[in-house]
This record gives C-alpha cells, structure tokens and sequence, in this order.
C-alpha cells in the first residue's frame, strides 16, 4: 500500500511535488497510448481480415511510437507506486538501520545506472533530431519521436530512484499488495 | 569464474531488496567490465531500453494483462461461477469444482494469475462460505482455479519464456492446451479425493444445489464468444498473438462497459494497473538483456555443457536436478523473475542436451504455476488470502492437497513430453 504521508522534508518536499506531477503527466500519456495501440491494432486486425484492407502505417506507428511511449512513460510513476519485483525476505533479517543503509545505497547507485542509460539514448534521440532523421516507408516517420521518450521515461526514473535513495525511510520498503487491485 | 562474481554480485543485490529489475542491469554492467572495454558496454546501454521496448512482441504483454484487469473490472468471473453452479449443482463438492471450471474457462481470456485469482475470490468466496465449505477448501480452491491461467493460453508467463528464447509464442500458447485442461481435471480429483477424506471441509449435497438454484443464470455468452475470439484466433493462425491480445482486451472493455459494471473509477484502474505491471516487465526485461550479455560473453553454458559431456552425467538426471533448482526457488522467489534470471541459462542448457525448447517451456510454467501457491511465498495464496480475509496457515493449508496433484501432473509432463507438444502442428 503507498503512504502518502512519507513525504520529504525541508528542500527535497517541492522536487518531490513537482517530480509527482511530471510522473502523473507522463503517466496520463502513456494510459492513453495504450488504449490507442489497443485500438488500432484491433482496427488493423479488422481490416485486414474483413476488408482486406489493413492500415498500413498500423505496425510502425505501434511499435516505434506507441509501445515506446507507453512503457517508457509509465516508468517513474509504475516504480513510485511499488510496481517492482523485489525480495524483501532477506533483507529483513537485518537491523533496520543497516538494511536502509543498504537500500539507499542500493538505489543511489541504481539511479546512477539508469541516469547513464538516460545520457545514453539522450544522445540518440539528440543525434536523431538535429540531423532530422526519418525512417522512409509509405509514411516517412521522424525518428526523433520515437526516440524521445525513452530520456524523458529513465529520467524521470533516475529522478525518483535519487529522491528515494535520500527521502524518509517510509519509502524505502513500500510494497504493492496485489490484493489492492480488487 | 567471472560468472560466478556476476552471479554473488546479483545475489548480493537482490538479498539487500534492490528491485530485481535494477539489480540484473547492475551486475551485469559490473560484471562486463572484467571481460570487455567500457565503450563497448556504454554502446550496450544506449540502445537496450529502446530496443526492448520498441519489440512489436511486447505488445502482447500490455494487451494480455489489460486483457485480464478488463475482464476483473467487469465481474465476469462471477457471471462464470454462476453458471458453471448452476451446472455442477447436482454433485457434492459442486461448487467448488465449479470453481475450478470456472478459473479454467476465465484462464482461456485471461494472461494473468494473479487477476485470475483476484477475480475469483471475489466472486466465489462468499459464496463458498455461505454453502458452508471451510476456509481451507474455499481459499485452496480458489488460489489454484487462479494459477490455471498461468498455463492455459493466452499466458504472459508463455510470452515472457517466448521472448528470452525467442521461441514461437504461438507454439508454446499450443503446448500448454493439454497440461492446463490436465491440471483442471487433476483439481476435480483433488476436490472429490478432500471431500471423501474431510467432509466436514465441505457443505451438504442439498445446501449446494438449494443455493445453486437461487443464485440467477450467470451471463455466459460476452466471455464464450471472447474466448472464442482468443482461441479461435490462435489456433487457427488467423490472427497473431499481438493482435489476438489487442482483440482480447477491446473484446473485455466492451463486455465490461456493455455490462454497465465497469465504471470511471474501475477503467482507471484497470489502465493503471495495467501500466505499472508492464513497465515493471520491461525494466526487468532489459536489464535481464544486459545481464544476459554478460552470460553470453562468459560462455557460460558452453561450459556446462562441456562440464556435463565429461563427468558422464546423463541429460535426464541434469534436467531433473534443474526441475528440483526450479521448485525450490518457486518456494521463495517471484515467478516473472524466475523465468527472466534463469531462462538465459537453462533454455540453451537443456537444447544443448536434446530436449525440446518448447517441451522445457512447459515444464518452467508448470514449476511456475506451483510456485504461485508454494509456502512461504505463494503470491495467488497471499492474493487470495488477503482478499478473503483468512489466515495464511489456513490457506496454505488448504492448498496443500492441491500440491500433491501438481506434483503428480508434473511427473506426468516429464515422463510423457508428447502431451505438451501433441497439439503442435
């Protein structure tokens, strides 16, 4: 369950507020990317096999723009609402200052390695949008689009992991219950 | 021995309660830096995310889990109870096996075992408790009809395996027709074996079929003509899973909303629930993908199986080993991160030893499938539980009968691989 009470304090409260409205904007957009992809692979499905009629920007258009979007974007806000695998077990043998200690360091060091990847497919996408690079088809698409999201989801994803690593201990060892999605 | 300080390192990890999503990228990264240059493992990690996410095979994923939360929203899991009630109302222990007919029936619309299992508490606890089924029964019954759609296509778990071996999605979603009815039929047995043995676990005869006959005709045909729309779809090679899935998940909106028992609150979710549950997949698949780098360049498994030809042992008992590896972490880890930690590893092991890519699937989802209601970490008996309100002892208690059928259906899917690869054309 998430608790909204363990908000930062002092100077980290506004970077968290404004990260939270980011991740929920990111987020907004990414829901109604996979409603679109939802339908528009179903209308192409359709129309192809009704009609013989495919769409044919359909597949390019999923899978380069959409489903990039969708999962990139849901990033930050899937991890600030517990959405990982993790096992806590372990880790509960340990004292409870130790174990934190570990964890921030643990998710300091993975906010490092996701803001490289971050650096990394930044380069792309800058590369992609200066030199105006289009993939050609019946369609000729701007790659830069493509490419975007995926900076802006890991960005976003490093923010929160570096805020996590120096906030309260309280969301250090949030859990998502599955029940809770009854 | 590189292999070996990638794998403490990722233990290490995953031991202080770094999300397995991040820890995989950790070791990984680390790892390759002892075997080679930095600008070559920077070039590596510009490009995974992008490639993992831009794969038109993981739409499937979204689309099947969407799929599940849609039709969770909509309350089709009691529609099903009902009328599966209302067909088994004449036998004792009925309800229960309507129960388990029912989660096999929502398995065959459903990619996910855990909204499976949420679905069906919902719908059948109450119920169950009113005819006078014990906690144990109830909530064992219930926490393994929801493991059913962890085999019986469509399953996100094939998908996952599909993707780490790049192995034909639509053959595996095949292979897993005959186990999943197999597991099916082995939970009847199981239900009709409890009940003998503790009646005092189950109601009377005539208190099942009195509130059989009251409970209302359950709404079948929204979900018989999705299921028809899936399966049909699949086996018939009309449409690919991707496009079975986004069919699926629009298929379970509208009979959601046409049902009028979905509304604003419940869509959100059901998108919600659905982002957070992909984007933890995809973290998890592309930094397995870094990790798996590093497996590659150790060359790892070549070394097994060079290990393996020189020491004599035989491929069967090396398989049966790793089935035992399989279920003991079932006991204690996530089924997801099993599948995408160790797949890498044992899908190219056993091919190497002669055994079927497709055959080895099967038998990891069936490892998984007991691995959901396994103590201490069974996450459908936890769902469950927690939904129902009943203790873990007693829940885990309840499973365990079930157990024993798993392991006997296992057994059977080691012994006789033609019944996971029969269908196959």
């Amino acid at each position: 369950m998430i608790d909204d009470t363990n908000l930062p304090h002092g100077i980290l409260r506004p970077f968290d507020r404004a990260l939270r409205v980011l991740e929920l904007v990111a987020v907004l957009i990414a829901a109604i990317f996979l409603v679109l992809t939802m339908l528009l692979v179903s209308a192409d499905a359709l129309m192809r096999y009704a009609f013989n009629n495919p769409l044919i920007f359909q597949m390019t258009l999923t899978e380069d723009y959409l489903l990039v979007g969708l999962l990139m974007l849901a990033l930050p806000w899937g991890f600030r609402t517990a959405g990982y695998i993790r096992i806590s077990g372990l880790a509960q043998a340990l004292p409870s200052g130790l174990r934190n200690i570990l964890l921030r360091a643990g998710l300091f060091v993975s906010a490092g390695y996701i803001a490289v990847m971050c650096w990394q497919s930044g380069e792309h996408f800058w590369h992609a949008l200066v030199t105006r690079e289009v993939r050609y088809g019946d369609i000729d698409w701007p790659v830069w689009l493509s490419y975007v999201w995926v900076p802006v989801g890991l960005g976003l994803l490093a923010l929160r992991l570096l805020l996590t690593s120096v906030g309260p201990a309280g969301n250090l060892n949030v859990e998502h219950d599955p029940a809770d999605e009854i | 021995m590189t292999f070996f300080f990638g794998t403490i390192i990722l233990i290490g990890l995953i031991a202080i309660g770094i999300p397995i999503g991040f820890a995989l990228g950790l070791a990984g990264i680390a790892s390759m830096f002892m075997l080679v240059p930095s600008n070559m493992i920077l070039s590596l990690m510009s490009n995974v995310a992008y490639e993992t996410a831009s794969s038109y095979i993981i739409v499937t994923i979204p689309m099947f889990i969407l799929m599940a939360e849609f039709l969770s929203a909509g309350g089709v899991a009691q529609d099903l109870l009902i009328a599966c009630n209302r067909l088994m109302r004449r036998i004792r222990g009925g309800m229960a096996v309507a129960t388990v007919l029912a989660g096999a029936v929502l398995a065959s619309a459903s990619g996910s075992s855990t909204a499976s299992a949420a679905s069906m508490t919902r719908a059948a606890f109450p119920v169950m408790k009113k005819a006078g089924y014990s906690n144990q029964l109830a909530v064992g019954t219930i926490a393994v009809a929801g493991t059913l759609a962890i085999m019986i296509p469509p399953s996100v778990a094939f998908v996952l395996y599909g993707l780490m071996t790049e192995s034909s999605i639509g053959k595996l979603f095949i292979a897993g027709i005959i186990p999943g009815l197999l597991t099916a039929l082995g939970y009847v047995v199981t239900i009709y074996v409890v009940i003998k043995l503790r009646p005092d676990w189950g109601p009377s005869k005539v208190k099942e079929e009195q509130l059989a006959a009251t409970g209302g005709n359950g709404r079948v045909w929204p979900i018989a003509l999705l299921i028809l729309v899936v399966l049909g779809g699949l086996y018939t090679g009309i449409a690919t899973p991707t496009e079975v899935g986004a069919l699926g998940a629009l298929g379970a909106m509208l009979i959601s909303l046409l049902t009028r028992r979905m509304d604003r609150h419940s869509f959100t979710m059901a998108l919600g629930n659905t982002l957070r549950t992909s984007a933890m997949i995809v973290t998890i698949i592309f930094s397995a993908h870094l990790f798996g780098y590093f497996i590659s360049f150790t060359r790892i498994t070549d070394a097994m199986l060079g290990w393996i030809v020189e020491t004599g042992v035989s491929p069967t008992t090396v398989m049966l080993l790793v089935v035992l590896i399989y279920l003991i972490l079932g006991m204690i880890m996530d089924q997801a991160a099993i599948i995408i930690l160790t797949v890498p590893i044992t899908a190219p092991l056993m091919v190497g030893l002669g055994f079927d890519v497709i055959w080895w699937g099967v038998v990891i989802i069936k490892t998984a499938e007991i691995g959901l209601v396994s103590p201490p970490m069974g996450l459908n008996v936890f769902v469950t539980s927690g939904a129902a309100r009943v203790n873990l002892r007693d829940s885990f208690k309840g499973v365990l009968p079930f157990l024993a059928c798993e392991f006997v259906i296992l057994c059977l899917l080691l012994l006789f691989p033609w019944l996971s690869l029969a269908l196959i054309p």
